[in-house]
């Protein structure tokens, strides 16, 4: 059986092609395991980058999280005591939750936005090009530190936001961005303003569904909303699974919003304390690496479960055209 | 009469920690200059790093400049970004050994560093009035340098940071605003009770939507620690732990809780907004919002620019009756070697290049601070480009400078506690916690972040 | 959740296509201005006193000056021309390395079976799952170590060594909504593994593909830590971000006005990037034929 090692070191001598027209010499392989080493080939540069580059930082962050380090100085194990300290630190429970509330709220009503908002602009308009390209500006923008100034005027104390409730009526409305109760919900809006990438995967993958289903489809009888139902959702249903699965992370570990808008701090009142802004604080700002590395790694261990239910469950709603199990 | 330098030198001799003591205790020597030569490399090429705005990276570059062309062979490779980055950015660089030859350092970081062996001692680099200064190197000259400034860059009796210049806390006001309200700035030698009087005052004949002061509870400038050394001799114990317990914290957020339920300060929302927003721009003084605000005194001229008020400086007030002095001359920020530097006597050539060549100095301006030595304090007053609100600075600073006691010296791990004190204070401005259980908490956190 | 999510959107699309024309064009203007209204209010700022930009709220400057753009152009005394030329050199590179690398990749997981693939699938998964903060600091000695820091390489190598797992996972999702029968075609016209890949699956990724180089260039034009820490050996080297990075300080004087006018300016490659681009995100299956 071959094994990555292996392949890797073949990769010098035998081009994928090469492979096929020529077998090695000493036995000849069978379709199977030719197909197995085409697919190791394919994978030699990603091999290449795993061993090189991701796997040995992440198994020294790994390593941290045992220990006391100060960026500065050697580290010194300490065995599980950042872990057990974790139980312990009120602001890691305030993180948690923080961030639980903001990847429930923003991740659904993010996707739906991006989803319905590709359906509208796959349809055939004057200038769609340039209406599609409008509605990418917020994802442009990113959420550079112009963009939080923006955020502020809108929703800070007496705002435009708040220029407008008043004008409808609303007396004294809350500071949205400086209120605790509020803060997160504007970092909600923020994210789902920026609904343009998981658009631009849904155009994507709208314009792969083959024109002849729909026309099928209609041949049938079969109503718009049956169409969108019966060929729309189950075509596009794996990228629902992949933007449903890099939401989820991106939203874990959501810093840069936070970071921007609070200036740093998680505010006001740590309610926009987003579980990566906590970890980078105790990180950089407390020089606490060895705390964050342990954040670092629940934080992944949380991320894996839910990604790890969310394919169980795409068993049952996602739909391939590859028939492969 | 006593020069200001004279009784800083005097003042720290006499009330500066134990830490001070073998430094400046000794007697005043002539500068010093060790007979050994040092030995330059042909050509070198070092790193300068420093954070700061637009103004800071053109006037340091303009120095680069100069040092260049006055030293064919050394290349200056300059490196710069905004406040929070820069630390973030040299904390990893110092992970892997790697600082800059050249890193510009403030407040906790020096002791940071210097403990976990990240910066060069320059003991045997400089030289100056003092004999410990002088252990055999000839390349900075230190000499008529404010003592207090140095004592800020020493760590374990070894000077690690050479100061770029000084300041001192210094409350910012809004002259036009109390002008049109029919007052006059708080006098001389107020208090905070007095000042809580002065606020009351004023609000009756502010207009709407103005108030009197901004809410420095946990932001803005070192009220805390004046507050307290008001009150103790010191911050920190010598073991490094707070030298105050929770009941002082409680009194001093107490004060300002006061305050803001008389309406008298900014509301935690525009508190909130004002350190969202984390620039000079987003400040409620400048911003019109407020009429005081308590800061350090080159704020000065960074807040004029971007008002159409005029705007002064005030003292501190002072606790009452029987108190200490809590305010403070300080280096606002030094300029450092890093250990692993492959060209040290370059480095150190070019620190001493910025704090001592009269064309450097000029433009440099009081840009980091006041030159901490009179000599190039006067270089600067000769410079054309000073504002009038660096000459206020400088004028204050004089005036004040030498009523104040030495600078508090802090240890390595209290970087921590700025935002802790902060998020004390806007869970208590914004209600989210009662004064007691902030105060708690804060303690707590603290106690674990110095141990 | 999820199934709420397509039903909803459904019974909006069908409100929507019941609307007359007009007030649909309407809604999507309104929408439009909705989207627009940050850039506007950053462009209106950028031609604002420094001292305005806070204390006024409106979009259209009372005063109009245009020295933020002058002076911001050299303001960190090194031309804005040098930090694009750069910006946009490291970001067609890092596009370059994510097309090649990570479409073999995902065509791999996609369509070839060997041992240890969904073991390997979940590998790279979790590879992203750890945040940027925790690995930085090894990350950065490794590349010391191999004398990577102060070039671009510790930026772009990874790139064309498919660590964004993030473009691997997109490219396999979409080649898993290809036909296998036209692989299977193929591969009876005795087309090999490389050949089907790059005759047959490739051309039918492109909107993937667009996709894909859209926001690897996009993503690289905004990555502010990594190039402030890698390419810190010289101004010279800096990138858009870096340079906007140092316009604002929280301790000194900022120059708010500046870094506005100096965003609006490294709007536009990225919005001519996008516009560029886009246009691929039509081609798909319907341009590129199914029907051969």
């Amino acid at each position: 059986m071959a094994s990555p090692g292996v392949t890797v070191e073949a990769h010098a001598t035998a081009p994928p092609p090469v492979a096929d027209r020529n077998p090695p010499p000493r036995r000849r392989l069978t379709r199977r395991q030719r197909e197995a080493l085409a697919g190791y080939l394919f994978l030699a540069p990603w091999f290449l980058g795993l061993i090189g580059i991701t796997l040995g930082p992440m198994i020294a962050s790994l390593w941290l999280s045992f220990t006391r380090y100060n960026l500065l100085s050697a580290p010194q194990w300490t065995g599980f005591s950042n872990y057990s300290a974790l139980v312990h630190d009120p602001l890691f429970l305030t993180a948690v939750k923080v961030t639980l509330l903001y990847v429930g709220v923003s991740v659904p009503s993010q996707l739906a936005f991006a989803l319905l908002l590709a359906l509208v602009l796959n349809r055939g308009m004057r200038a769609l090009g340039l209406v599609r390209a409008i509605y990418y500006v917020p994802s442009l923008l990113g959420s550079s530190v112009a963009i939080a100034i923006v955020w502020r005027t809108l929703f800070g104390y007496d705002g435009t936001i708040d220029r407008i409730v008043e004008f409808f009526g609303w007396h004294n409305p809350p500071a949205w961005i400086d209120d605790p109760h509020t803060a997160i919900y504007t970092l909600v809006v923020l994210a789902i303003w920026q609904f343009g990438a998981p658009m631009i995967i849904f155009l994507a993958g709208l314009r792969n569904i083959p024109k002849e289903l729909y026309e099928a489809a209609s041949v049938d009888g079969a109503r718009r909303f049956a169409q969108f139902r019966k060929v729309t959702l189950p075509l596009l249903s794996p990228l629902i699974l992949f933007n449903l699965v890099l939401q989820v992370i991106a939203s874990f570990q959501a810093f840069t919003p936070a970071y921007v808008i609070s200036g740093g701090s998680g505010g006001p009142a740590n309610s926009t304390l987003f579980y990566t802004l906590y970890l980078y604080q105790q990180a950089f700002g407390q020089l606490n690496m060895g705390y964050g590395a342990a954040m670092a790694w629940l934080l992944l261990v949380a991320i894996a479960l839910v990604t790890a239910a969310i394919f169980a469950s795409s068993r049952r709603w996602v739909f391939y055209m590859d028939h492969q199990s | 009469m006593v020069s200001r330098r004279d009784f800083l030198r005097l003042a720290a001799g006499t009330a500066a920690a134990a830490a001070a003591a073998p430094l400046l205790g000794q007697s005043a020597s002539a500068s010093v200059r060790s007979a050994a030569r040092v030995k330059y490399p042909k050509s070198a090429d070092i790193q300068v790093a420093w954070w700061g705005g637009t103004t800071r990276d053109a006037r340091t570059e303009e120095v680069i400049k100069l040092f260049e062309s006055q030293h064919k062979g050394w290349h200056v490779t300059p490196f710069f970004s905004d406040f929070s980055n820069y630390f973030d950015a040299m904390n990893v660089k110092a992970a892997a050994g790697d600082l800059p030859d050249v890193v510009q350092l403030g407040g906790s970081y020096v002791p940071e560093y210097a403990d976990e062996h990240q910066l060069l001692s320059l003991d045997n680099l400089s030289y100056g009035d003092k004999a410990d200064h002088a252990k055999g190197g000839s390349v900075i000259d230190l000499t008529g340098f404010d003592p207090g400034q140095l004592l800020g860059g020493t760590v374990n009796r070894h000077l690690y940071a050479v100061t770029l210049g000084g300041n001192m806390p210094a409350v910012v006001y809004n002259e036009t605003l109390i002008k049109k309200a029919g007052m006059q700035p708080p006098p001389k030698n107020y208090t905070w009770a007095e000042f809580e009087s002065y606020l009351e005052e004023l609000k009756k004949k502010l207009p709407s939507g103005v108030y009197p002061c901004d809410d420095n509870s946990g932001t803005g400038g070192p009220v805390m620690s004046v507050w307290v050394l008001q009150k103790y001799r010191r911050m920190y114990t010598p073991a490094g732990q707070l030298a105050f317990g929770v009941k002082e914290l409680e009194d001093y957020f107490s004060y300002w809780q006061n305050l803001r339920n008389k309406g008298l300060i900014v509301p935690g929302t525009l508190e909130a907004a004002s350190i969202q927003n984390g620039t000079n721009e987003g400040n409620p003084l400048v911003l019109g919002q407020a009429v005081f605000t308590f800061q350090y005194s080159n704020f000065l001229s960074q807040y004029q620019p971007l008002m159409k008020d005029k705007v002064g400086l005030i003292r501190y007030p002072l606790g009452p009756k029987g108190s200490l002095v809590g305010d403070f001359v300080q280096a606002s920020q030094f300029f450092s070697v890093s250990a692993h530097s492959k060209a040290p006597t370059v480095a150190a050539n070019f620190i001493n290049f910025c704090v001592n060549n009269p064309h450097a100095v000029r433009a440099l301006g009081v840009e980091r601070g006041i030159p901490a030595a009179v000599r190039n304090e006067k270089e600067v007053l000769h410079s054309p480009r000073l504002t009038a609100s660096d000459r206020a600075e400088v004028a204050f600073e004089a005036e004040y400078g030498p009523l104040t006691r030495a600078e508090p010296v802090a240890p390595g791990k209290s970087g921590a506690l700025t935002s802790i004190f902060q998020n004390a204070a806007q869970d208590i401005a914004l209600g989210t916690s009662s004064i007691s259980q902030a105060s708690e908490q804060a303690m707590s956190l603290a106690r674990r972040a110095l141990s | 959740m999820i199934r709420l999510t397509p039903s909803r959107s459904a019974t909006a699309v069908l409100a929507w296509r019941r609307i007359p024309r007009g007030i649909g064009r309407l809604l999507i203007a309104a929408g439009g201005v909705v989207m627009l209204y940050p850039l506007l209010w950053m462009i209106g700022s950028s031609f604002k006193p420094e001292g305005q930009i806070f204390s006024t709220t409106g979009i259209v400057p009372t005063t109009w000056i245009f020295s933020n753009y002058t002076q911001g152009w050299d303001g960190l005394g090194y031309s804005m021309t040098g930090f694009l030329v750069n910006s946009v050199v490291l970001c067609l590179l890092c596009v370059l390395g994510n097309l090649v690398s990570c479409s073999l990749a995902a065509f791999a997981f996609a369509r070839l079976r060997f041992p240890l693939r969904r073991v390997l699938f979940a590998i790279m998964l979790t590879s992203i799952m750890l945040p940027l903060h925790a690995t930085i600091v090894p990350q950065y000695i490794l590349f010391k170590y191999l004398g990577w820091v102060g070039t671009i390489a510790p930026l772009v190598v990874p790139k064309f060594l498919a660590v964004d797992a993030f473009f691997v996972f997109l490219l396999v999702q979409f080649i898993r909504t290809i036909p296998r029968e036209l692989d299977d075609s193929a591969e009876i016209d005795g087309c090999g593994k490389f050949r089907l890949f790059a005759t047959v699956i490739l051309p039918l990724c492109v909107p993937a593909l667009a996709t894909t180089a859209i926001f690897t260039f996009l993503w690289t034009w905004s990555d502010f830590f990594s190039q402030l820490i890698y390419l810190s050996g010289n101004p010279a080297h800096f990138t858009i971000p870096v340079a906007l990075g140092a316009f604002v300080d929280s301790t000194s004087q900022s120059s708010w006005g500046q870094l506005l006018a100096m965003s609006v300016v490294s709007l536009l490659p990225i919005f001519g990037f996008f516009l560029a681009f886009q246009r691929l995100l039509l081609e798909g299956i319907s341009t590129t034929g199914l029907r051969g």
